[in-house]
Order: structure tokens, then C-alpha cells, then sequence
């Protein structure tokens, strides 16, 4: 039981890192939150819900598909709420963002109808048992995926010109711009990388739970936000770190409270956080 | 002693802003700090008003000690200041920057506010009254309407002043009140700074105008690298050699 | 006060008095009761994003909480409305002095997903609680309200919300025009001059948020009794979307803007009744539009979206010459 709770919760947590990076390499740039992280999940999911259904059983092509999607909407925000509204406040951005989602979950709602449509599984065969928890293949698929995400973003920010560019406006914007750093491709980049992870995060959600709808974001994007404040906001581990903690505790937590409350967890632990540590585990100590 | 910093410093990273400063200010004086860009001066006001935390010292403002008080309750001790970068309230009309200022003067509640109370009315009375008697005295009076940004640079600085007055401080920080302003504005500035010593304010400045400092100030203190080089009348500071160096650069042999 | 602005305010008012016997069609007075309450939603919202510019997104679940607090008060305890009427207002602002003390101290952001999340949540516990809120099935026949005795009749419905929310936007007018309303706006303006004038940044933040809470539980009580059947999905994360909508459209920072705002969200779906289907993709294209376009909205203060500090820094290197 325990064991099968753990694997649940890392192959959970898998998705929850990688929309919290999402949320952390966008904080990180530009120290605003994008509220359309959620919906931008949802129009990945979409994006391969029509490739499998219209062009192919193929998950690699749907995650292909996430990614396109998520990274043009990336860069679609960033050029209207960002871009264009600079010398505005940022709460401006933020309500922009806000708009993006709303207009994106609507929108499906209206093309796609608000039912749930059911996703193809894949890799669905039992891989082994450990301690009595079953394994299928598809979850081990999906942590290795995303495993491989996270790492290709590590070698992104932490060993090429475009993340060192990325690192350094996240330091100082200004200083940023003086030393020659492109300061407006380098958002415009976080938002896309942001965009992108979040896309083909939702293809391989929606694939796990079986479930593509308008709303299927809206939970998936305030529990990542919490773990990115619990593990850190501005530490890009950190985010990965709440991602699978949160997941894991998620899994256990339902043991103690019944299960319609399941989705509380998160909140209550984003709530502690931003009590008592607010910049998480492992986030650095300024500016919050 | 009405106003005290002891050994007070201030660090950024390995950048030591403020280092071990001492700094008497006698009650009713006009007390300037001067020094090259960069010296630390700024720095120095922040930990006045609890913008920055100094790391060690004390501060002690008529006998008691502020160094951890958070800027609110520095403000309601007595300690005004206005902003080397000017930080007026952009959106809000002259008349109501000034009127912020009144804040910690006026007691009104929310219960006053809601009802309108008879209390509510006086308070608003007074406050307009104080107000409009500051900005006569800055020359505003003809501009309360508009905008704080819409305002030209020099006046902006004045609106800056005024507001900080409409708190009636005991201590008033100025920081680079003359920066931007043409000489006949600066000699203006002159008179009024003097015209509010006359009132028993107690004023620190920082000024890089040096005609204006050597004129107003009673006594001037020299910062260069976060340390105080020297300290004494307009006179002393300007035959110190150490002044002369930190300001031209060591004499070659 | 101008003397025309006297007359109009006056003609307004007769003509909002006698609106149910101008137009006695019970359709046009409840979409009029509505209008009232999103007006107060509205303007209430706009406390905190237009005075104080912090930045919620759960109003919705305040709304939600001053509901069904009434709601259950009068049903399980048979309480008088005019007794659980204020205390729907004075729940919500307990909850919100406690996302209040959680969030105001960090970034706005924080608050802005912290409230979120609470609204979430608060779907989330109303639809679970069964023996409490009977899930998902809602709450029905809550009490219609009585003065001395007679029961409210949709006129007496109208007549409150006016009366109300006449008395929200006087309040709102008088403190826009106070010492704390300076208060609020100067935080929103520039936090650093704010707290150097001796505003207590915290406490003004938090007296913002919960004044703007509670107002939105008291309506939240009043539209309790008013639709007589209230659930969850009535206090989503929609629900705080639209109010959003409206502030923005309507003037982020004024106080007619809300209200304008409000009349036209209400009106415009109830013109258009064929669009239903598109009411809150239209409402985020709004959102979108208006930003960008004109971030004020239709009247707003546009003081709200501009960065202090950095506007004052380049005027003055401007006329400095270009240091």
C-alpha cells in the first residue's frame, strides 16, 4: 500500500514538476506569476487529444503537438501581456494573463464542449510489482519523461548562452540589459520555455488521468503554483523538489482525510509556507 | 543628545556602504553631510528611517533607540524625509500628496469616515487648512489640483518638502534638495530651509550644491568610502586636508 | 458640490426610486437587482485592486461565504435575516483578515494566487461538507426576509439592494475622501513613501482586504435570500472572474467605474441572450482588450498601472540631459 502510494505520488508529482517549473522559470525572469500556466496545460492536453484522435495513435506526435501549442501560447502572452504593456504596472500583466486564461478555458468549453473526453492510454501493460503496488509501463514512461524535461532545462538554463542569459535577468534585469543581454528575447524565451513545459506536461496528464475537458487545468495549476512556493519559487530544484513532495504528501494525506478533500492539501500547505517560510525549502531569501 | 548614531553599519554583499559612523546632530541646527557620489549618504538616511537595517550601531533619536523600528514607527517619532530620486504620489493631486503627510496628525476613524461625524469634518477642516498653509508657504497653492507628476522638476522636489513638513517632524532629512533646481530655485531653498530652522525644525541634509551647504549649515560632516573623514563649521571643512583628497584625489610628491 | 452635479445626482436618484412603478415588469426589476449587486460586488473588489492596487481573485468565495453563512444560519436556526445579514459580512471578513495576515506582508502575487486558491478551496468544501451544505445539491428555500412582519415582495428585494448599495458607494465615496482612503491609495502609489509618511503598510493592506471581504459577504447574505436557492457553482472562480471583469472594464480606481462596469456586464448578456454561450469568453477577451488598450478601463484612474517611481526617474534624466 505504501509503496504503490509512493510510486502514485511520484508519477504524479512528475506533471506537478513540470508546470512548477513552468511557473519558476517565468517568476524567475520577470517576478510575475502566469495565471494562464493552468489553461495553457489544458490546450497542450487538447492539442494531443486531436492528434491522437485526427492524426495518429502516436504519444511522442501528441507530445510534439503539446509542446507547439504550449510554446506558441507562451510567446502569444508574453507578446500582449508583457511586451506590450510595458512602463505599465505589473499588475496589468497579471490581469492580462488572467484574461488569457479565461479566454482559452472558454473557448475550448465552446469548440469542445465541457464533458469529458476520454484519452487513449498508453504503454498500459503491468511493467512489475514491488511490495504488492502494480507498475505500468505508461508511468514509467511518464517519470522518465519528464525526468528527461527537467534535465534537458537544467542543461538549458545552467550550461548554454540562452539560460546563462536567463539566469542573469533573473538576478538583475537592469544590470542585465547594460551588459549586452537581450533582455526582451530573454523573457520572451522563459515564457515560451514556460509555455512549452506546461504544454506537453498536459499530454502526458491528460494521458495518466484518462481525462481531457476545458477546467482540467484550473486544480493542476493552483497545486503546481503551491508547489513552487513549497519547494521555492526562485530556485528552479526547489520548484521540482515542491512538485514531488507535494505530490507524494498528496498521496498519503488522503489516507488520513477523506478523499473530496483531497485537493485542499496543497492549499493548506501553501498557506503554512507562505506563513512561516515563505520562500520555501529551498528558494533564496530575498524579495519575496 | 537630541539626535545620535553610534557606529553605525550598513553592508551589501562585501560593499561596506556605512562604516562605524558616529553622528551627533545638536537640536536646531542645520547638519550637513557631504561627500563624493557614492559615499554612502543615502545609505545612511535608509537606516535612518528604517528603509535599510543597519547591521550594528545604534541609532537614538531624543534618547531613545530606533535602529529596529520599522520605518512607520520611525515616522511617527518624529524623523521626516524626502527621496534623492523623489518618490511623490504620482496619480494624486498636489494638494493630496501634502495631505498623506498629515496622516500620523489626524486621528480620524473608520467609524468617523463612515458617519461623517462632526469629528470627521473638523479634522478634514484642519487638515486642509494645514495643508493649504504649506503649499502657500512652497508656492504650490495655485497648482493643488493637478496631478503630482504633471508638476516641473523643481517643484516636484518642493512638493516633496512640503509633504514631509505636513508631518510636523521634529528631524527633517533632505536629501539633495537642490538637485536639478536652477540658482535662483537653490537660493530659494536657501531661505526656506533657514526659515524652517527659525521654525525649530531640526534639519540634516545631504547637498552636492556646495555654496548652498557652506551657507546654510551649522555644522558639516564629510563622508568619503562610508567613513566620516571629518566633521566641523563650513570653515574648518574647507581648509581640512582630508576633505580636499577624498574631493581632488591625493596630492601627487 | 456643482450645482448641476446636484440636480443630476438628485434626478438620478427619483428616477432609481420610482423604477419599479415606471417599469413595472418584474423581469426588468430583478435584472435591476442584479445590477445593484454586482455594483456592490464591484466597487467593493475595487477597494482593494483600485485603491490599494493589491490583487485578489477569490471575491467570488467571499460572496459565496456571507450567502451561505445566512443561508444557514436562517435555515437551521431560524435566525432573522436581519440578524444574519450582517453576520454573512462579518464571516467573510474573517476569512479574508486571515488570507489577509497570510499574504499582505509578501508580494502581491501572492495574494493574488493565495485568494485564488481560496476560492478554490472554498467550492471545493462547500461541495463536500454534506451534512453541513448538502454538497452538491445546494441549499433551497431559504427564508424570504420580513419588515415588521411583512414579507419582502420583489419591490422590497429592489428597494434594499438600493438602499444598500447606495449606502456601499457613499461609504466608499466618503472614504476614497478620508484619511484612510488617502491612505490606501498612497500604498498603492508608492509603498516606501507610503510607510515614510507613517502608514502602517501592513495593517492599511489588511483593512483594505477585509473592508472589501466583508462588504462582499454582506451582499453575498442579501443575494441569499433574494434567489431563495443558492450552490457552489454560484461562487466559482467565475463568478470572481466576472467581478474582475467588470472593475477593469469599468474603471479600475474611480468610484463610478464598478458600477459602470457592473450595469454593463448585466445588461449587455441580458440584450444578447444568443451570445450566452460566449458570456465568459467574452468576458476574457474584455479583460484582455481593455488592458492593453486602455488599462484605465472606460473611466478608471490610470494611476493603478504605472510604475511610480520609474515614470518620476525618466522625466528627471530627461530634464537633467540624459544622465
Amino acid at each position: 500500500m505504501i509503496v504503490q502510494q509512493l510510486i502514485n505520488g511520484i508519477t504524479q508529482g512528475s506533471i506537478f514538476a513540470l508546470l512548477a517549473i513552468s511557473f519558476a522559470v517565468i517568476y524567475g525572469v520577470l517576478r510575475l506569476v502566469n495565471f494562464a500556466t493552468g489553461a495553457t496545460y489544458m490546450m497542450g492536453a487538447f492539442a494531443g487529444w486531436l492528434t491522437v484522435r485526427y492524426i495518429s495513435q502516436n504519444i511522442f506526435l501528441a507530445m510534439l503537438a503539446g509542446l507547439c501549442t504550449g510554446w506558441s501560447i507562451g510567446f502569444l502572452i508574453e507578446k500582449v501581456a508583457i511586451k506590450s504593456l510595458r512602463g505599465v504596472a505589473r499588475i496589468a500583466s497579471l490581469i492580462c494573463t488572467i484574461g488569457f486564461s479565461i479566454f482559452m478555458i472558454e473557448i475550448a468549453t465552446v469548440i469542445f464542449g465541457a464533458e469529458t473526453k476520454a484519452m487513449p492510454s498508453f504503454f498500459n501493460e503491468k511493467a512489475f510489482t514491488l511490495g504488492g503496488a502494480t507498475v505500468v509501463w505508461y508511468q514509467l514512461f511518464l517519470i522518465g519523461t519528464a525526468v528527461t524535461i527537467l534535465l534537458l532545462l537544467q542543461i538549458l538554463i545552467f550550461k548554454t548562452k540562452a539560460g546563462l542569459a536567463i539566469r542573469t535577468v533573473s538576478l538583475d534585469f537592469k544590470t542585465a540589459g547594460l551588459m549586452g543581454i537581450n533582455v526582451d528575447r530573454t523573457i520572451s524565451l522563459a515564457f515560451s520555455l514556460g509555455g512549452a513545459t506546461a504544454g506537453i506536461a498536459g499530454v502526458l496528464g491528460s494521458v495518466y488521468y484518462n481525462i481531457v475537458n476545458p477546467t482540467m487545468g484550473n486544480l493542476q495549476g493552483l497545486k503546481s503554483f503551491s508547489a513552487a512556493v513549497f519547494g521555492g519559487l526562485t530556485s528552479i530544484p526547489g520548484a521540482i523538489l515542491g512538485g514531488y513532495l507535494l505530490a507524494i504528501v498528496e498521496n498519503f494525506g488522503v489516507q488520513i482525510v477523506s478523499g473530496g478533500y483531497r485537493d485542499i492539501i496543497g492549499f493548506v500547505i501553501l498557506v503554512g509556507f507562505l506563513l512561516f517560510r515563505p520562500r520555501g525549502l529551498l528558494g533564496k531569501k530575498t524579495s519575496l | 543628545m537630541f539626535f545620535q548614531m553610534r557606529k553605525v553599519r550598513k553592508t551589501f554583499g562585501g560593499l561596506v556602504a556605512v562604516n562605524d559612523v558616529d553622528l551627533d546632530v545638536q537640536q536646531g541646527t542645520i547638519h550637513a553631510v557631504i561627500g563624493p557620489n557614492g559615499a554612502g549618504k543615502t545609505t545612511l538616511f535608509n537606516c535612518i528611517t528604517g528603509l535599510r537595517r543597519a547591521d550594528a550601531g545604534e541609532i537614538l533619536f531624543e534618547g531613545e533607540n530606533i535602529t529596529d523600528l520599522p520605518t512607520h514607527r520611525i515616522a511617527a517619532k518624529g524623523i521626516g524625509r524626502t527621496f534623492q530620486n523623489i518618490r511623490l504620489f504620482p496619480y494624486l493631486s498636489v494638494l493630496d500628496n501634502v495631505k498623506v503627510g498629515t496622516h500620523l496628525l489626524n486621528p480620524t476613524t473608520l467609524w468617523d469616515t463612515a458617519l461623517k461625524s462632526s469629528r470627521f469634518r473638523k479634522l478634514e477642516k484642519e487638515v486642509e487648512d494645514l495643508c493649504m498653509e504649506l503649499l502657500h508657504q512652497t508656492g504650490l497653492s495655485e497648482k493643488k489640483d493637478q496631478y503630482a507628476r504633471n508638476l516641473p522638476y523643481g517643484e516636484q522636489r518642493k512638493l516633496e518638502i512640503a509633504r514631509a513638513l505636513a508631518s510636523k517632524p521634529k528631524l527633517l532629512l533632505l536629501d539633495e534638495p537642490a538637485a536639478g533646481m536652477n540658482p535662483a530655485e537653490t537660493a530659494e531653498l536657501d531661505d526656506f530651509i533657514r526659515s524652517l530652522k527659525a521654525k525649530g525644525i531640526t534639519i540634516l541634509l545631504i547637498e552636492h550644491d556646495m555654496k548652498l551647504v557652506m551657507s546654510i549649515a551649522d555644522t558639516i560632516s564629510v563622508i568619503d568610502y562610508g567613513v566620516k573623514i571629518a566633521e566641523g563649521s563650513a570653515s574648518e571643512i574647507q581648509s581640512n586636508e582630508r576633505v580636499i583628497e577624498a574631493y581632488l584625489g591625493k596630492r601627487r610628491n | 458640490m456643482k450645482k448641476l452635479q446636484k440636480v443630476a445626482i438628485t434626478l438620478g436618484i427619483l428616477i432609481l426610486v420610482s423604477f419599479p412603478y415606471i417599469v413595472p415588469n418584474p423581469y426588468l426589476v430583478r435584472v435591476a437587482i442584479m445590477c445593484g449587486i454586482y455594483m456592490v460586488l464591484a466597487s467593493s473588489l475595487n477597494i482593494v485592486i483600485g485603491f490599494t492596487g493589491m490583487f485578489s481573485l477569490g471575491h467570488g468565495a467571499f460572496y459565496g461565504i456571507g450567502a451561505y453563512t445566512s443561508a444557514l444560519l436562517a435555515l437551521n436556526l431560524h435566525w432573522p435575516f436581519w440578524v444574519t445579514f450582517p453576520l454573512g459580512g462579518v464571516m467573510a471578513a474573517l476569512f479574508g483578515v486571515l488570507i489577509g495576515v497570510a499574504t499582505l506582508r509578501l508580494r502581491q502575487i501572492f495574494l493574488a494566487f493565495t485568494t485564488l486558491g481560496f476560492g478554490e478551496i472554498t467550492r471545493i468544501l462547500i461541495l463536500n461538507w454534506d451534512s453541513l451544505t448538502r454538497g452538491p445539491m445546494g441549499l433551497p428555500g431559504i427564508p424570504i426576509p420580513t419588515f415588521f412582519g411583512m414579507r419582502f415582495s420583489q419591490v422590497g428585494y429592489y428597494y434594499f439592494i438600493l438602499l444598500f448599495t447606495g449606502l456601499v458607494v457613499l461609504f466608499i465615496y466618503r472614504l476614497y475622501h478620508s484619511r484612510i482612503g488617502r491612505a490606501f491609495i498612497a500604498i498603492r502609489e508608492d509603498e516606501v513613501a507610503a510607510s515614510h509618511m507613517g502608514i502602517h503598510l501592513f495593517g492599511y493592506k489588511t483593512l483594505a482586504f477585509t473592508l472589501s471581504c466583508a462588504i462582499a459577504g454582506l451582499v453575498g447574505a442579501f443575494y441569499a435570500h433574494f434567489a431563495r436557492f443558492i450552490s457552489a457553482d454560484q461562487f466559482g472562480g467565475n463568478e470572481s472572474f466576472a467581478i474582475l471583469t467588470m472593475v477593469a472594464l469599468g474603471g479600475t480606481g474611480s468610484i463610478i467605474g464598478p458600477l459602470l462596469g457592473a450595469a454593463v456586464l448585466i445588461i449587455f448578456p441580458e440584450m444578447f441572450r444568443f451570445l450566452a454561450q460566449f458570456r465568459m469568453v467574452i468576458y476574457g477577451a474584455i479583460l484582455i482588450f481593455v488592458i492593453v488598450v486602455k488599462p484605465g478601463g472606460i473611466v478608471g484612474v490610470r494611476g493603478v498601472f504605472e510604475k511610480p517611481v520609474q515614470a518620476i526617474r525618466a522625466k528627471r534624466s530627461h530634464q537633467k540631459g540624459g544622465h
